[in-house]
């Protein structure tokens, strides 16, 4: 046992004979599975940000069609969906996109009825909208950057409506450490929300809350809903789609196992090209370690412990460079904010994203990034190592 | 580096490192504070988001599907035309 703790030693001070091997190694191991780890990380952080979504949002969405295409819903369906038995809460929301300031930054409009949110709240500064104030808007982190205001600032129309446009108050902004789909919202009542797209009697959505254990009738019962044609126009009947929550648990492993899969495969043909580079540079100094595993055949070493002391030398290599990869992927996530790999991941983000890039370091993706790093080393180590070892060592030190 | 102390700061390196590693794995993700905001955030608006879109003007399928915003970045039935879309294409 002492011999071969001694023989481990020798794995080590290898490492440290060589340092231009060792490090141009280590440059390779870390270039290769920082990216990779980082990358996993935002993946896993959005697929997180995403089930929050689901977990805290309605049990059942009705949205509507017409000629096979989404359309709004009209509000006269309220009624017929709240007289279900089982209905908890059913209340409409609009989900829209308007364009704001001279440079027509785009903005997600989201409005809710006013008595459904709370006058105050830790993750906004200012206040939230109150009811029957007129158009208070509350703004995303990013929007609000962008547009230059502050709490209290007033913003001329931006808007045509039939009835005629007002100024809108920015009465608060969300803190950027909230879930991405904050950095561009205006969060409104629904009243202003249709008003900014004059579209009275109609939301994008119905949100419904179930009773516990009454779930599964109260969709039968939403399915079963007749299409309905909006009050006071001429326009034909919209057909109501309902949407579980389990339909949105069904999409989103799907959605984000192709995001981070496509991610894989390109960091598959960026490690194809580095394993090339990288066996280059665990066989650096190959000359030198045939020289070295001469002279230790020469002094009475047995051909294994040679390559005992190779293998400590990749294992203590890769240990330390997996482990630097995780700690500087840990570093680009959290202290640089992802700046650079966010906008791969998130369209729009852009080089230095103005919002909190979510991320979930993984332990399966490290140790995964363990585990190649060292087979790859140990690769380039072993093969040279053991051919040195097996020729005479007269030969191989000529 | 090449006298007795080197390989045993090594050995402490290998250690130590892969240890720091793991506790950043560990303690890596939002804050409880952030994740309590978050699911208050949601529980207000309804659930919102669920693609890695930020706003509407790219695929609005990819910002929520909720909404039945339909994906505008496809270029369907070209082949391979859903990976048209920067959103779903993750370019």
């Amino acid at each position: 046992m002492r011999k071969l703790v001694a023989i481990a030693r020798t794995g080590l001070v290898a490492v440290l004979l060589h340092p231009l091997r060792s490090g141009a190694t280590l440059f390779c191991l870390v270039a290769v599975l920082t990216p990779y780890v980082a990358g996993v990380g935002v993946a896993r952080g959005l697929a997180d940000a995403a089930e929050t979504s689901v977990r805290m949002g309605a049990d059942v969405y009705v949205t509507g069609v017409r000629f096979g295409r989404p359309a709004p819903v009209p509000l006269t369906l309220l009624d017929a969906v709240r007289g279900v038995p089982g209905v908890r809460e059913a209340f409409p929301r609009i989900v829209g996109e308007i364009a704001l300031g001279s440079d027509h930054v785009p903005a997600v409009v989201v409005g809710i009825p006013a008595d459904r949110v709370p006058s105050a709240a830790r993750f906004v500064d200012g206040r939230m909208f109150a009811s029957g104030a007129g158009n208070e808007l509350v703004l995303g982190a990013k929007l609000a950057r962008k547009l230059s205001v502050e709490v209290g600032a007033r913003i001329p129309p931006f808007y045509r409506n039939r009835s005629g446009e007002r100024v809108s108050k920015v009465v608060g902004i969300f803190r950027a450490d909230l879930p991405l789909w904050e950095a561009n919202l205006v969060f409104c009542s629904f009243e202003t929300a249709a008003q900014l797209f004059d579209q009275e009697g109609f939301a994008t959505s119905l949100l419904v809350r179930c009773e516990p254990g009454y779930r599964d009738s109260v969709v039968a019962a939403l399915r079963r809903l007749p299409a309905v044609a909006p009050s006071g126009t001429e326009a034909g009947p919209v057909t109501p789609i309902v949407t579980t929550r389990d339909d949105l648990r069904a999409l989103l492993p799907r959605g984000m196992a192709h995001l981070e899969g496509i991610f894989q495969v390109h960091f598959v043909l960026a490690f194809a090209v580095g394993i090339p580079l990288l066996m280059v540079a665990a066989g650096l100094g190959l000359s030198g370690r045939r020289r070295e595993a001469a002279l230790l055949k020469a002094t009475g070493w047995m051909t294994d412990e040679v390559l005992l002391q190779g293998l400590v030398e990749s294992l203590v290599l890769a240990l330390v460079g997996a482990s630097t990869a995780v700690l500087l992927a840990w570093a680009w996530l959290d202290v640089f904010n992802a700046r650079g790999i966010a906008g791969i991941f998130l369209p729009g983000a852009g080089w230095a994203p103005a919002f909190r890039v979510p991320f979930r370091l993984a332990p399966v993706p490290a140790l995964l990034g363990f585990a190649v790093s060292f087979a790859i080393v140990s690769t380039g180590t072993l093969y040279s190592t053991w051919r040195a070892a097996t020729a005479e060592p007269a030969m191989a030190l000529r | 580096m090449r006298s007795g102390r080197g390989p045993a700061l090594l050995l402490a390196t290998a250690i130590a490192l892969p240890l720091l590693a793991a506790c950043v794995v560990a303690a890596s993700g939002p804050r409880a504070t952030a994740r309590e905001d978050a699911a208050t955030f949601q529980g207000v608006l309804g659930g919102l988001g669920l693609g890695a879109a930020v706003d509407l003007s790219g695929c609005a399928a990819c910002f929520d599907p909720r909404d039945g915003s339909a994906c505008s970045g496809r270029h369907e039935p070209v082949p391979l035309g859903s990976f048209f879309c920067p959103a779903h294409s993750g370019g």
